[in-house]
């Protein structure tokens, strides 16, 4: 097999026991990897209603089919897992060095299952792996578990681990590699913790096997010119995401004092901590492994009380989050509090997200100087905000509830506290505002890890990104109807693309016509763009199935009104913004083959995408646990 | 819109001037975050965004292309208030008025 190694690492932490799958070549064209992999031997191998803190929990770390090849931007790994903060499909993703190890010591992905006696690391190196004893690490952030771990095993391995925020089960706790990139969405550094599984070090020193190496380095090198070549690079590489934090604030886009706010109004100071202002404090650019666009950066604090050095830069998620929406125009104290959520381990969407919860409710009696610990809740605070977010870190005070995500703490809160919490599904919303970019609503409720912004859609196009290769009409974006199947097209063309271990950054410089030449160069296959697509709506609809498979109420998430306009904002760029989402949902489950009562990819949907198995478990034995031999004619 | 386009009737033939902020790639191409615009009496928001474009070149040309092709894709934001476009090109501008001009964003 080429572009995979058609071996997948099966750890069982429990006895020990450490074995090789072959998956065989049909699953690797099916799913490709990322989640979409992940979601086909998850959705296999672990019984519906699994506790995903339990022992039984299966946790992924999948690679994809162009990661590691010559083709730029085909970093990323992926994790999931049954998420802990939505009890639903869980998964994230970073780039950095990690996934190109994983997939160059010549593993595809690893699942673990069980849970250690004692903290473990697993170890692997060229297609071999062990355990090794992690107890002098458990306890220490992640900075030092990486430093501790390379300096063990060697400055060439790249490190995916937890800080306390995971070991002590936070539910929005992230999986931290190279002291910064930040697989953080979905809560699974919990399922990490509850493993007893202190991190993952990996090295490795194989070239992924191509089916035809020239043209993959012909494209790989077409990738590099075309990239150069286009004129907004130059600017995304000076600044990567934040240069848009101020005019997010100011257009509408961010989230402004929990959603309530209006950039022009009530944070008109978002310019100190936007695009130069952020760049003051870089020490040097960062890149991903073999990237030409290099949009990250290490940073730094010289004096003053949120002193750091070596620090990744806060991206403009981190800075919309924990500046915008805080109204904390602070420069500094973002990036201390984006070190303090890498250090512990923790995603710092949902933990702003939940400090601005946290702020609505003190505001509101709902939570009292006592339960902060002494800590007084203001708007615009950074020295309170940072306080705040070491106790989320640590677990103090009312730090040890809001660790459980927004949701959790507002039903523990009661009274008006679930007004505040501006979550879909159990997820944190983040820093992207529906009625900006009208297609993000129904993406954030339907996708099967609610309220994420990454799988775009349509959204992605209504924010101006021109995707090159896609006839794709001037649209009003405030016109709803009619705009379904496009949506949809675009997510299972997103979800393909991602799954084959893509930056999201490097797919939008480039003509999306291309992946099939790629993934056949890579993999010797005759892929067609049809295919892509159909693979996309494949791994859409399984991580969907998963979720319906768990019992969660898929069609009842609604986001907060805050989010859609109801009601509609009196001032500011989105003043009168009201978005119909039931059109949308309805035309994007209609689109997408699901079944708008109940969230089921329909029975004939499912058999069209090779899901037969999902379709007897939906439709001929629901409610049942699958069978010990059900659905494992892809994975064994 | 229709109370921002009579309110905006200019009364003498004196040039105004407006503030315009600008951002991202657009303040990337400028130089600065700000720049103060004069345009003649009667000039619109149309007005003002050619001039930029001859001003200061291309990106400008794509952010005025980009507003006449369709709502919201870029923001323009007229004294605090968003302007609907394409309609809104032909706002008249009043001596003193403050523009926000937001090109389109990589989603990040």
């Amino acid at each position: 097999m080429t572009g995979n190694w058609n071996k997948i690492l099966l750890v069982d932490l429990s006895t020990g026991q450490v074995r090789v799958k072959e998956s065989g070549e049909a699953a690797y064209r099916r799913f490709l990897g990322g989640y979409g992999l992940g979601a086909r031997v998850i959705y296999s191998d672990q019984r519906p209603g699994t506790d995903p803190l339990g022992p039984d929990s299966l946790l992924g770390f999948t690679t994809g089919v162009l990661v590691g090849t010559p083709i730029v931007g085909a970093t990323r790994f992926t994790v999931c897992a049954k998420s802990p903060l939505t009890g639903g499909w869980g998964d994230a993703n970073a780039g950095g060095y990690f996934g190109t190890a994983l997939k160059m010591a010549r593993f595809d992905a690893v699942f673990l299952r069980g849970r250690a006696r004692t903290p473990t690391v697993l170890y692997i190196q060229d297609g071999q792996a062990q355990l090794l004893d992690a107890t002098d690490l458990w306890g220490r952030d992640t900075f030092e578990t990486e430093m501790m771990l390379k300096a063990k095993l060697g400055k060439e391995v790249q490190v995916a681990t937890i800080g306390p925020a995971g070991e002590k089960l936070s539910r929005i706790a992230a999986i931290i590699h190279d002291r910064g990139r930040a697989a953080a969405r979905s809560g699974l550094g919990a399922v990490m913790g509850s493993k007893h599984l202190k991190g993952v070090a990996v090295r490795g020193s194989s070239a992924v096997p191509l089916a035809d190496s020239a043209k993959v380095n012909e494209l790989g090198a077409e990738f590099v010119r075309a990239i150069n070549a286009d004129k907004s690079v130059a600017f995304f590489r000076k600044y990567g995401t934040v240069n848009h934090v101020a005019s997010s604030a100011y257009s509408g886009d961010s989230p402004i004092k929990n959603w309530t706010g209006v950039g022009l109004e009530d944070f008109p100071t978002a310019g100190r901590i936007s695009d130069d202002q952020v760049l003051a404090y870089e020490a040097h650019k960062y890149t991903c492994w073999h990237c030409p666009i290099a949009c990250g950066g290490i940073y730094r604090v010289l004096g003053g009380p949120y002193a750091v050095d070596g620090v990744q830069k806060p991206e403009y998620e981190t800075c919309g989050m924990f500046g915008n929406n805080l109204l904390n125009d602070n420069m500094e104290s973002i990036i201390k509090a984006n070190y303090i959520c890498n250090a512990y381990g923790l995603d710092t969407i949902s933990t702003a997200a939940s400090v601005a919860f946290a702020i609505e409710c003190y505001q509101n009696g709902l939570i009292s100087r006592e339960d902060t610990g002494g800590l007084t809740l203001e708007w615009g605070d950074h020295a309170a905000i940072i306080g705040l977010t070491e106790k989320i870190a640590r677990r103090e005070d009312i730090g040890d509830l809001l660790a459980e995500g927004t949701k959790r703490a507002a039903e523990r809160l009661g009274g008006a506290a679930p007004q505040y919490a501006m979550h879909v599904g159990g997820q944190e919303l983040v820093a992207h505002d529906p009625r900006y970019a009208p297609t993000f609503a129904v993406n954030y409720e339907t996708d099967a890890t609610p309220g994420r912004h990454t799988q775009f859609g349509l959204a992605l196009i209504e924010m101006g990104v021109r995707l090159k290769g896609l006839d794709v009409p001037d649209l009003d974006k405030y016109e709803i109807a009619g705009k379904g199947e496009l949506n949809a097209r675009l997510l299972n063309l997103m979800q393909a693309v991602f799954s084959m271990g893509m930056c999201s950054f490097v797919f939008q410089k480039l003509d999306v016509r291309i992946w099939p030449e790629v993934i056949n160069a890579v993999t010797g296959w005759n892929y067609t763009f049809e295919e892509l697509l159909n693979t996309g709506a494949r791994i859409g609809a399984l991580r969907q199935s998963f979720n319906v498979r768990e019992g969660l109420p898929v069609t009842e998430f609604r986001l907060p009104g805050r989010a859609t306009g109801h009601p509609p904002a009196a001032t500011g760029p989105l003043a009168g913004i009201a978005i119909d989402v039931d059109t949308q949902r309805r035309e994007t489950y209609q689109a997408r083959g699901w079944d708008a009562r109940n969230g089921k990819p329909l029975r004939e949907v499912l058999v069209q995408l090779d899901l037969a198995d999902v379709a007897a478990d939906l439709y001929e034995r629901p409610g049942d646990l699958p069978p010990e031999s059900h659905a494992r004619q892809e994975a064994e | 819109m229709q109370d921002k386009k009579q309110s905006s009737a200019q009364t003498n033939n004196c040039p105004l001037r407006v503030t315009v902020h600008v951002f991202d790639e657009l303040r990337e191409c400028i130089g600065q975050a700000r720049v103060e615009v004069e345009l003649a009496p009667g000039g619109t928001v149309d007005t003002l965004l050619r001039q930029m474009a001859e001003d200061y070149g291309e990106r400008f040309i794509d952010i005025h292309t980009s507003s006449q092709a369709g709502r919201g894709i870029c923001v323009v934001i007229l004294n605090r208030r968003s302007l609907s476009l394409p309609e809104d090109l032909v706002c008249t501008l009043n001596a003193g008025d403050e523009l926000h001009l937001i090109p389109p964003i990589a989603g990040g």
